[in-house]
């Protein structure tokens, strides 16, 4: 259970998130909506130790994250899947599945989650050997879940995996996040600028403008928000 | 009378820095005021100092020049050079070769040059010269040309050494020193007229590069540095501006030069050499990129630092005098590493960033303290209050209508409006 | 390696050798001198290449930090404990030293300023060469005499290999070289560390999401160069004589082959370095000597240098980063 007590955090002079409040249930899916600039991914980079919050806590099972130092969170189960992929371009799809898996010493386990990787997102395998830089879009973001995957996360932290992919190949990536979590019970923290896809697959949503948490509901409730409804979901 | 030179300058830097934070006149005032103020002391530093500090405090003037030079370039335009001492020796030997070879050169029928007409030649010079390299240096970026320009400046003196006819081979040139004008022959020694020389150079030069770097062309500087393609969208054209910077840093350079050569007479393979050029860089670094101020300072440090560190530490009770002084290069490289460690954005970033903080922050606190004090009281006055109150009435009430207090902590519980209105009177 | 001992007082003089088509076997004998020399400012120059690419940074003490270490060395062998005498196991000390100081240097002194302005961290090293000159001479050189430094095979004497006369201690220079490289190579490629390290030089801020503590890959990156360092030092010092100054010459061919090849680029640092060798050796043994000489040999390279830099500004083999604006 993942769990954010009046979390403020800056970059510098510049407050990216006040007070910011929420939490994860395990095994489910929670979204965190806003426009640009809101503070979703600076939301992400507190949970994952990139940003040391000025005020406020992050509690993991119990366990204190603010001060933890990032690969210290990564070994709790945690894992991010950040804006723009973040892939290691020259290395090849399977470098850098491997090094999803970096902090792990179970070889059978490791190959068992490639297979699984490999069964949810068929393309990786095919392009196994060629470096990440050179596949699309679209499987640059299955790339970077699949990575992410290989870590056995307890928690995933998505960010924006909708950004610059087409419409068809967005939804196809959903089914498959939502797979995942139906399937093995993966709690997944979503953060998105698409609302409608992201309150879909999503039990819980919280809304942020900047830096606040402005609403907060389960997905069903916001789907129906009128406030919602107008700002994020254009009708 | 003879001061030490430390007292000096904390005295002249005390003073003026008292002037530019005192709370009267306007910020341009106080910093123009400080300024004047800083060079009426510079001006009487050659009566109080004695020779041998005048002498250093006239090299800081003249490497003052050659880091304002090298700052244009790298500090305010990115362009790393590690080659800038090649430009002031351009400079020294130019001068060197019109006041001592003149005979041979034919140039002028053998009439010795005045000595500031040869300022300017080596300045024009070396800028021509600026512009021979900025050509190129186009084509290459970051460590490339830093290690381009070390390649040319590790082989100048080698190439000056082997061809000597023209520059005196490794024996160098030498000359006699301009003596002082003759209205001020019997005012002034040599070295004090040489200091004023420099510094007059200095001050107008530091002028004129100031002028510069505050307009358009400054900014077209920086911008470049930051982002060249975003420079371009702008409609700034690039390769003019970066070839201007060299060619203005290679003047800037090759004054610095001449007065180098003219203050001591002698020039020769030695007089800049690659361990110099590589002290320009870490003087404008420790002084501050992209900084007037700094580069100035960066010429301080690596006058004084080399002269003094070691044997200002060995007044530590800990350290031995005998083995600081056979390491004098361990002394200046571990100052110069401790000073980065502290400073990494040199002294200028430091002291920016003191002057921004608590000055700022502390003014408008106190601008606040009045108002903050007068809410205070009067959220602490009802305490007092004994007259009868009703529900909704509270602390605020004693004040006048429609005064708004400037809210220093969350002013929900207190606001004065809200309680006039909702608790009705 | 003719251009390094020019500048030694009682070295061999630099006749104007016959032209290379007058006499093959001395060109064919210089080019593989050349060759075998390189591996040595390809070590270096990997050195060098292996801390910028994952950081950015120029270690402009990367001689000095060798020099250190080679001196070191030195004290070592004359303690006369039976097994530091023996100068192969004093090549596998100068590399392991090198590996502590490389780290301890990270560490210390870069750590602090990791993160800051570029010119910040390259005035610290910079500084950091200074320091680490005067201590080397003052602890081991005031004044004195360049030293012997005991090579695990012959300086003087050479094996005849096909049309050329080699000295043995070329040969090891190569065959040292080279070993490492080739483990460096494995290292990179076929461990998790190695693969560690590409990621975080790639993309720290993933590296720091897989889990990776970015900080020891650089410490990792810093001592490997400095081992690299040192197992050079220890390769050219029974040649020209320990001096505080006997890296000097090697640490120039070896950013210029750096450079050469490009400094992003790992195999161009080793094509550089060889390239830089034989180029090296056949400028010395070939250029008139009444219009340049010995002295020259340096400034000649390095020019040549320049206008190479000039035709492909990112080097042989770098790449041009695309920045997406």
């Amino acid at each position: 259970m993942l769990r954010l007590e009046g979390v403020t955090a800056a970059y510098g002079p510049i407050v990216a998130l006040r007070g910011v409040s929420l939490a994860v249930e395990p095994g489910t899916v929670v979204t965190l909506l806003g426009a640009n600039g809101a503070g979703k991914t600076s939301t992400l980079r507190v949970i994952s130790g990139l940003l040391r919050p000025q005020a406020g806590t992050v509690e993991y099972d119990g366990v204190r994250l603010d001060r933890l130092s990032p690969d210290r969170i990564v070994r709790l189960g945690i894992v991010q899947v950040p804006e723009g992929r973040q892939l290691f371009a020259q290395l090849t799809v399977r470098e850098n599945l491997e090094l999803g898996a970096y902090l792990r010493r179970d070889r059978a386990g490791i190959r068992q989650d490639l297979e699984r990787v490999f069964s949810y997102f068929p393309i990786l395998a095919e392009r196994q050997r060629q470096a990440a830089g050179s596949l699309s879009g679209g499987e640059q973001q299955m790339l970077a879940i699949g990575r992410g995957l290989m870590a056995r996360p307890r928690l995933l932290l998505l960010d924006e995996p909708s950004l610059g992919l087409a419409p068809l190949v967005t939804r196809e990536i959903f089914r498959i996040i939502r797979t995942i979590n139906e399937r093995e019970g993966l709690t997944v923290l979503l953060v998105e600028q698409n609302a409608r896809l992201a309150l879909d697959i999503a039990r819980k949503g919280y809304v942020l403008e900047t830096g606040r948490v402005v609403l907060s509901d389960l997905a069903e409730n916001l789907r129906r928000n009128e406030e919602v409804r107008r700002s994020y979901l254009g009708y | 009378m003879e001061m030490n030179i430390w007292l000096f300058l904390v005295l002249s830097l005390g003073v003026s820095g008292l002037v530019r934070v005192a709370p009267l006149g306007s910020e341009r005032q106080r910093i123009l005021a400080s300024l004047l103020v800083l060079l009426a002391f510079m001006c009487w530093a050659p009566f109080v100092l004695d020779n041998f500090r005048l002498i250093q405090m006239t090299r800081i003037a003249t490497l003052g020049l050659a880091l304002l030079g090298l700052n244009i370039l790298t500090g305010y335009n990115g362009q790393v050079s590690l080659g800038h001492g090649a430009f002031v020796l351009m400079g020294a030997y130019t001068v060197a070769v019109l006041l001592d070879r003149n005979e041979q050169l034919n140039l002028i029928d053998a009439t010795p040059w005045p000595f500031w007409a040869t300022i300017f030649v080596a300045g024009f010079l070396a800028a021509a010269a600026g512009l021979v390299i900025g050509v190129p240096a186009l084509r290459l970026s970051g460590p490339y040309l830093a290690i381009a320009t070390l390649a040319v400046m590790i082989s100048m003196p080698i190439i000056v050494r082997k061809y000597g006819t023209f520059t005196g081979g490794s024996q160098g040139l030498g000359f006699s020193r301009p003596p002082p004008p003759p209205f001020l022959e019997d005012l002034l020694r040599r070295e004090q007229w040489l200091y004023f020389l420099c510094l007059l150079a200095l001050v107008v030069m530091t002028f004129l590069a100031w002028n510069l770097l505050r307009g358009q062309f400054g900014r077209s500087l920086q911008a470049v540095r930051d982002s060249e393609v975003a420079a371009a969208a702008m409609g700034i054209h690039v390769a003019r501006v970066k070839v201007l910077a060299f060619v203005i840093s290679a003047f800037y350079a090759g004054v610095a030069g001449a007065l180098l050569a003219l203050i001591s007479g002698i020039v020769n393979p030695e007089t800049v050499d690659i361990v110099q050029s590589i002290n320009y860089l870490a003087g404008i670094v420790i002084g501050g990129l992209a900084s007037i101020m700094g580069s100035l300072i960066g010429a301080a440090a690596i006058v004084f630092i080399p002269s003094d560190a070691a044997s200002e530490l060995a007044k530590l009770p800990f350290l031995d005098a005998n083995m600081l002084r056979r390491a004098p290069g361990a002394i200046q490289g571990a100052v110069v590493i401790v000073v980065m460690l502290l400073m990494p954005y040199g002294v200028a970033g430091a002291a920016h960033r003191l002057l921004r903080l608590r000055p700022e922050r502390a003014l408008a606190r106190w601008r606040e303290a009045p108002a903050l004090a007068r809410g205070a009281l009067q959220r602490a006055s009802w305490a007092w209050d004994l007259r009868p109150r009703s529900a909704g009435q509270g602390p605020g009430q004693n004040r006048p209508q429609g005064e708004v207090v400037s809210h220093g902590e969350g002013g929900k519980a207190t606001d004065p409006e809200g309680d006039l209105t909702k608790g009705g009177q | 390696m003719e251009g390094l001992l020019a500048g030694l007082p009682g070295a061999m003089p630099v006749f104007l050798a016959p032209a290379p088509w007058e006499d093959w076997s001395l060109f064919g004998e210089q080019i593989v001198l050349g060759l075998l020399t390189g591996a040595l400012y390809a070590l270096v120059a990997l050195a060098i290449v292996l801390i910028y690419r994952s950081t950015d940074i120029i270690n402009f003490a990367q001689s000095e930090m060798a020099m250190f270490g080679t001196f070191a060395m030195w004290s070592i062998w004359l303690s006369g404990v039976p097994l530091f005498s023996n100068p192969w196991m004093l090549l596998v000390l100068a590399g392991l030293f090198g590996l502590g100081m490389g780290a301890v240097v990270e560490r210390v002194v870069i750590r602090p300023v990791e993160g800051k302005p570029v010119l910040t961290i390259v005035v610290v090293t910079l500084g950091l060469f200074l320091l680490l000159n005067s201590v080397a001479t003052w602890i081991w050189a005031q004044g004195e005499l360049p030293k012997v430094f005991p090579s695990p095979l012959s300086v003087l004497e050479s094996i005849k290999v096909g049309f050329a006369t080699i000295p043995e201690h070329r040969l090891l220079i190569f065959a040292v070289g080279a070993a490492a490289m080739v483990l460096l190579g494995l290292l990179f490629n076929y461990t998790k560390l190695g693969l560690a390290m590409r990621a975080t030089a790639q993309n720290p801020l993933a590296a720091q999401l897989m889990g990776i503590n970015v900080g020891n890959m650089l410490t990792v990156g810093w001592a490997l160069s400095g081992a690299l360092g040192g197992i050079a030092g220890a390769l050219i010092a029974p040649v020209v004589t320990l001096h505080p100054a006997f890296m000097l010459p090697v640490i120039l061919y070896a950013f210029s082959a750096a450079v050469l090849g490009g400094l992003n680029s790992v195999p161009g640092a080793v094509v550089g370095g060889f390239i830089i060798g034989v180029g090296e050796n056949l400028l010395a043994t070939y250029t008139p000597r009444a219009i340049f000489g010995p002295e020259m040999s340096l400034p000649l390279a390095l020019m040549l240098l320049v206008v190479i830099l000039l035709v492909r500004p990112t080097g042989l083999l770098g790449e041009r980063t695309v920045r997406k604006v």
